[in-house]
């Protein structure tokens, strides 16, 4: 109930090639289990801060042994083993003294690798490590014999004492690149850190530890190569020692120095099978509860815990004392957290004597009977657990340079940065699995895996994931697993090679953590009929749950899934014999998952996207029905099921269940017509062209489709008496609704203007019609003239405006650019419109404006006129144009958006609104004014001599000019537009639309996102047709001549 | 007039004194209004040595040549969505060219950054040194200093781009400043004038005082 029991041994004891049996030594997984289970356990408390306060001098770290050393050892605390093995021994028994059941040897730094720091001979780390376990041992023998007084046998001096020996984190990290610039770099591999932890275990073991001690870990990776290390030596020595794992939590996030989630630790570590898993150490006990309230609650063996005594002060000192301490590791007790507790930084004995007098009365947690470690776990930064409840899981497949010829492309150009994306897409595509793939002729696969690996958990959205490792060659799936912290998948081991080398690749990969995928493939190849591929996984689930040792819930199979309609009738059974294969394993072998590679399945339609991603939707939705639990797809990409046509899901199914031998051709006849069709979704794409011609001619203008537009409005003329009321009703019904969304914020201004060029068609269509008719024009809700006034060439502004209008059901005479104020003025009479609108950017334009008005007020005229463009504003509207016209309003806009509200209020027929409108603006123009003139005396300016002798002064003395490496003039024709396009400045392209985002932000911005993505996406294309097809030339001249300041004038010579 | 036959990348060098025979004299205007102890009252003239032996660049540059008949071809279609775009478009190739050839100019042509390596990124935030303020635009406000400009590098001829009566550029798509090298040399804007620099600037360029009121109406400190 309490502990799991242990494992049987195996049946065939001398077959050394699977796991170490379970034979502990010294009975000291007994012994120390019924301590754990009888109370709170203590561990010790600092060594290293404690030892700081010795003030050892130089000759006590050199002793003899290392008196010829060439550098300083002072610092080096691990080395006092061999030198000053007195202090150590005096410091364990204090914490015996104190209470200490488990006094952990003083090894933290004791690897090669730490120890490099102090240059240390080779071999010294097996000699450091072994000695302080004897250390240790010889303590608890001395103090064992102090305290045996018969009169005196209270239980803490009866019970026995333990030796944890110690593995410190390592001064490296496997995970992380110590280089900002450089995130793929790593400082060590993970076999120098197996290699030197394996040294320490040796030694630890050797001189007589009953626990293997793996603490402070900030880097699961590095832990997870101390595992494996504490594995091989165990193989090596043939039995084992009870482990403990102790992760560290750096901050607030409760994550790990390398990402990890306090779950994601547990799910990646507890393949060890440890006797506990705890946190010690960056936090005090106070900001360590939560985090260790989490563990708690999902460990399923005993729970360790030894915080620092509270956090650093401003000299790196620790301040709390045992008093306040022992307050909150009694809250853990008392909250039935903890089977083991004690100190990390900053503890002394004296607060392991009052941790453990506090916790004493309290009696130790019982391990956790979590659901969820029944289920399928796994982790990258972050858990993924599969639940009853949890629908298909999404394996995404594009990292794959097998699958995707864009990504394969990308990895042998060596653009690894931009095959990073493709991993991002995935994970925004809603993938919860990235699979890894890099089996390609031409590429070091071992090598490129290593990279893109180590890539990917330098981006922290995508290393969240856990990663699948998918290779043909075990070698590349090792490697890959050596640099991953986060418990993955192994794609795929089977026994292809027979069972031998199926037991060593699984045992390998069981040392990493990993789950794996065993493929149907055995001896006689791969399984294709149903029988096969349940025999070849039943009997590897046997192999792996009985003789490796593997957790069932670790295992997931691949019953294959092969292409169907392939022509071939052998192949017309696969879809079949994959969804009743799987029906049968999930019955027969309990905890295991099922996956599948999905694209295979319509490898005969490629090219042909819409029905690949129907056939795998309708596939699925069977296959999951089965029991299948995840598979490998292109996340972001699958259909609904409920939404693919009809017909087509119908012919898909005829194929995948095989109901009649011309399913295959049937299915293909129609896969043909999906070609064509634009769009992501199939459904959506044709459902709407059932709808009524009103229905479908809104829809049309709404989403700017123009391919149906003529042959719909054809159809509506047919209904209506006159072409114009087709005008006048369907066609500015639907406007109105790109007017109403427009207005109400849900469209933007690309739309809307792709919305216009769809109306303009189906008018431009109807136009002969009305002709012929010879019958009156449309009744529009008023004209407006438009035009850029004299002397200035800028229309973007103008034209947008006069589209918005136009959807809006205003007719547009638009006048062009450069226009001056007679002509504006006499084509205004002629075409007898309802406002002028000008339009200017440059700033003698403002002066054009002011004259136009003067005319128009010479002229007797009374309608409306409209001020807009870059260099207008409602000032200047205010104070020098509006006073010029007093026959009708004056009124400057904004933008295109707030053009339709001022010529709505200008021309609607309500008088009252009308009014109260031109009176509203009347007065704040006043206001304005007089806001102005009361203005004038208020700001300081200082007078021009003043100013110029506030001048910049530069040291010219000091400065030479560079002189240039050419003076005169240089023209160039036909600049290269391709070599231009890397220099765009994008965000203001986005802002003439009236999309407000800095590029490229914009792009994923929450409201005008897809908007700018779409408008962004028809630039590129666009920009493409300019360059490929020379639409228009780029030129340059430039200049640079000898200059000289004269005050504030430049003088440029010539000659 | 001599043409060096070299490859288009380079630029076809012009005989200066072909393009425009006589010294030429740019004005600019200074801030006036009150600044902070420590801070200046800037003018552009500010970044040029009046020591001698200093130089100034310019610039005239467009990617509209050509666009019209596109233009017309969408309008004819009533494709009002693909002629905006393709005109925003030639807006953007042009400042990109702009930006590019101040780029060489700074690598290339002066030389005085050659070991310059910027991103777009970088470029658009002006990571550089030096400048290319453009007539019009808030430091060097008054535009018919466009016309000293088409003076020395004569446009027109040179990338076809027109100047109009009101000193606006054609085609539309077209970018016209000038450059200067100087580390300190910044962007700054003008504010407002006063009377006493309109009459003073009236008087540089050689027009009456009317003629200067109405160009700088925008950045007078009082009403005109």
């Amino acid at each position: 109930m309490i502990h799991k029991p242990l494992p049987s041994p195996p049946k065939t004891a001398r077959n050394r090639n699977f796991e170490v049996p379970f034979i502990v030594k010294k009975n000291t997984l007994q012994q120390l289990t019924a301590a754990a289970l009888d109370r709170i356990l203590i561990i010790d408390g600092s060594m290293g801060v404690f030892l700081q306060s010795y003030n050892l001098p130089e000759i006590d770290f050199r002793g003899e042994r290392f008196v010829e050393h060439h550098s300083e050892l002072k610092g080096n605390y691990d080395v006092l083993c061999l030198t000053r093995p007195d202090i150590i021994e005096d410091i364990h028994l204090k914490y015996l003294d104190a209470g200490a059941d488990i006094i952990e040897t003083n090894t933290f730094n004791a690897t090669s690798i730490s120890q490099a720091d102090f240059d240390m001979p080779a071999g010294v780390c097996y000699d450091i490590n072994k000695a302080a376990a004897e250390i240790a041992r010889r303590a608890i023998e001395h103090w064992q014999s102090n305290h045996q007084s018969p009169i005196n046998q209270s239980p803490i001096n009866q019970s026995p004492k333990f030796v944890a020996g110690a593995l410190g984190p390592l001064n490296k990290t496997l995970s992380l690149s110590p280089d900002v610039n450089d995130p793929g770099f790593r400082t060590i591999t993970f076999d120098e850190a197996k290699n030197a932890y394996a040294e320490q275990v040796r030694g630890l073991v050797d001189g007589g530890a009953d626990i293997i001690l793996v603490e402070t870990i900030f880097d699961v990776l590095n832990c997870k190569s101390a595992i494996y290390a504490i594995e091989e030596v165990f193989e090596e020595k043939g039995f084992r020692l009870p482990i403990v794992i102790s992760g560290t939590i750096t901050d607030a996030s409760g994550r790990t120095l390398s990402g990890q989630t306090v779950e994601a630790f547990w799910i990646s570590v507890k393949h060890a099978k440890p006797f506990a898993v705890g946190l010690n150490c960056a936090l005090g006990a106070e900001e360590m509860r939560p985090h260790l309230e989490t563990l708690a609650g999902i460990a399923d063996c005993f729970i360790s815990a030894y915080p620092n005594a509270g956090l650093p002060n401003e000299f790196g000192e620790y301040d709390q004392t045992a008093h306040e301490m022992c307050v909150f590791m009694e809250d853990f007790a008392r909250s039935g957290f903890v089977n083991i507790v004690g100190g990390c930084c900053g503890t002394t004995p004296d607060h392991i004597r009052h941790i453990a007098a506090h916790v004493k009365k309290y009696p130790p947690r019982i391990p956790a009977s979590c659901p969820e470690n029944a289920y399928t776990q796994i982790a990258g930064l972050e858990p993924l657990i599969i639940r009853p409840e949890t629908n298909f899981v999404n394996i995404g497949e594009r990292t794959n340079v097998t699958g995707s010829a864009k990504f394969a492309k990308l990895i042998k150009e060596n653009n690894y940065s931009e095959a990073l994306t493709v991993a991002r897409q995935q994970v925004d595509g809603g993938a919860q699995v990235i699979d890894v793939n890099m089996d390609e002729g031409l590429l070091d696969s071992e090598a490129a895996m290593v990279k893109f690996l180590n890539l990917m958990s330098a981006e922290p959205d995508i290393a969240k994931l856990p990663v699948m490792v998918d290779s043909s060659k075990f070698h590349v799936i090792e490697a890959g697993l050596k640099c991953l912290q986060g418990k993955s998948i192994v794609n795929s081991i089977s026994m292809k090679e027979g069972e031998a080398e199926f037991i060593r690749q699984a045992n390998i990969c069981r040392r990493f953590g990993a789950a794996v995928v065993v493929m149907a493939f055995d001896e006689m190849g791969q399984a294709d009929t149903i029988d096969r591929k349940v025999s070849i996984c039943q009997r590897a689930y046997k192999i792996l749950t009985e003789q490796v040792g593997y957790d069932p819930t670790d295992i997931i199979f691949d019953p294959n899934i092969f292409a169907v309609a392939t022509g071939i009738e052998e192949h017309n059974e696969y879809a079949i014999n994959f969804i009743e294969a799987t029906r049968i394993i999930k019955a027969t072998c309990p905890g295991a998952k099922i996956s599948g590679g999905v694209s295979n399945l319509s490898f005969s339609f490629r090219g042909n996207n819409h029905v690949r991603e129907a056939m795998h939707s309708a596939f699925l939705y069977h296959a999951t029905r089965a029991g299948m639990d995840m598979g490998i797809v292109n996340a972001g990409m699958l259909e609904v099921y409920e939404q693919i046509p009809k017909e087509l899901l119908q012919r898909i199914e005829d194929v995948l269940f095989n109901r009649h031998p011309d399913a295959t051709e049937e299915l293909v006849k129609l896969a043909e017509s999906f070609k064509e069709t634009g769009g992501k979704i199939i459904g959506e794409d044709l459902a709407w062209r059932n709808g009524t011609v009103q229905e479908r001619i809104t829809h049309a203008l709404v989403r700017g489709i123009d391919k149906y537009v003529e042959e719909d409005t054809e159809e509506a003329r047919k209904q209506y008496a006159a072409p114009l009321e087709v005008i006048e009703g369907p066609l500015m019904d639907g406007m109105n609704v790109v007017g109403d969304l427009f207005g109400s914020g849900k469209m933007f201004l690309p739309q809307v203007v792709k919305s216009a060029r769809v109306m303009k068609k189906a008018v431009a269509y109807l136009q002969p019609f009305i002709e012929a008719e010879k019958g009156g024009t449309v009744t529009a809700k008023g004209k407006i003239l438009m035009a850029t006034v004299k002397g200035d060439v800028h229309d973007i502004g103008k034209n947008i405006v006069g589209v918005v209008l136009g959807c809006n059901n205003y007719d547009i005479v638009d006048l062009g650019v450069m226009v001056p104020a007679d002509k504006i003025i006499k084509a205004a009479i002629a075409e007898n419109v309802d406002i002028i609108g000008l339009s200017g950017l440059i700033t003698p334009s403002l002066d054009e404006m002011v004259h136009v008005a003067k005319e128009m007020q010479r002229l007797g005229m009374k309608i409306p006129l409209l001020i807009g463009g870059a260099t207008t504003s409602k000032t200047h509207t205010a104070v020098k144009v509006e006073p010029q016209y007093q026959n009708g309003p004056v009124v400057h806009v904004l933008d295109a958006s707030r053009s339709v509200a001022v010529v709505s209020s200008l021309l609607t027929k309500n008088e009252s609104e009308n009014d109260a409108f031109i009176e509203r603006t009347k007065v704040e123009y006043e206001q304005i004014r007089i806001q102005r003139a009361g203005r004038q005396s208020a700001k300081q300016y200082l007078s021009l001599e003043k100013a110029r002798a506030n001048n910049l002064t530069l040291d010219w003395d000091k400065y030479t000019p560079p002189k240039p490496n050419f003076t005169g003039v240089k023209a160039f024709e036909n600049y290269p537009l391709d070599e231009l396009v890397a220099y765009i400045d994008w965000t203001p392209f986005f802002q003439s639309w009236q999309l407000a985002g800095k590029y490229p932000a914009i792009l994923e911005d929450e409201v005008v996102g897809s908007e700018a993505k779409k408008l962004y996406h028809d630039a590129q294309v666009m920009l493409r047709q300019i360059i490929d097809g020379k639409w228009f030339e780029a030129r340059a001249v430039i200049g640079i001549f000898p200059a000289t300041a004269v005050g504030d004038d430049i003088l440029v010579n010539v000659g | 007039m001599i043409f060096w036959s070299t490859s288009v990348n380079v630029g076809r060098v012009l005989n200066p004194s072909d393009v425009n025979p006589s010294d030429v004299t740019l004005h600019h205007l200074r801030q006036q209004n009150v600044k902070a102890a420590d801070q200046a009252n800037f003018c552009l003239s500010d970044f040029i040595s009046p020591k001698g032996g200093d130089f100034i660049g310019s610039f005239a540059v467009t990617a509209g040549i050509g666009i019209e008949k596109w233009v017309e071809k969408f309008e004819k279609e009533n494709d009002d969505y693909s002629a905006i775009l393709l005109k925003a478009l030639a807006d953007r190739l042009a400042e990109a060219l702009a930006e590019r050839m101040h780029e060489r100019v700074r690598k290339e042509f002066w030389g005085y950054a050659k070991d310059e390596n910027l991103d777009n990124e970088k470029l658009v935030n002006e990571a550089y040194q030096g400048i290319r303020p453009a007539p019009g635009y808030p430091a060097c406000p008054e535009h018919t200093e466009k016309r000293t400009l088409w003076q020395l590098l004569d446009p027109e001829k040179n990338a076809g781009i027109i100047l109009t009566d009101s000193c606006a550029m054609y085609p539309a798509a077209s970018v016209s400043g000038w450059y200067f090298s100087h580390p300190e040399s910044k962007y700054f804007g003008l504010g407002q004038i006063g009377k006493d620099q309109v009459e003073d600037y009236a008087r540089r360029k050689g027009i009456s005082f009317s003629e200067a009121e109405r160009w700088l109406a925008p950045v007078l400190n009082y009403d005109a």
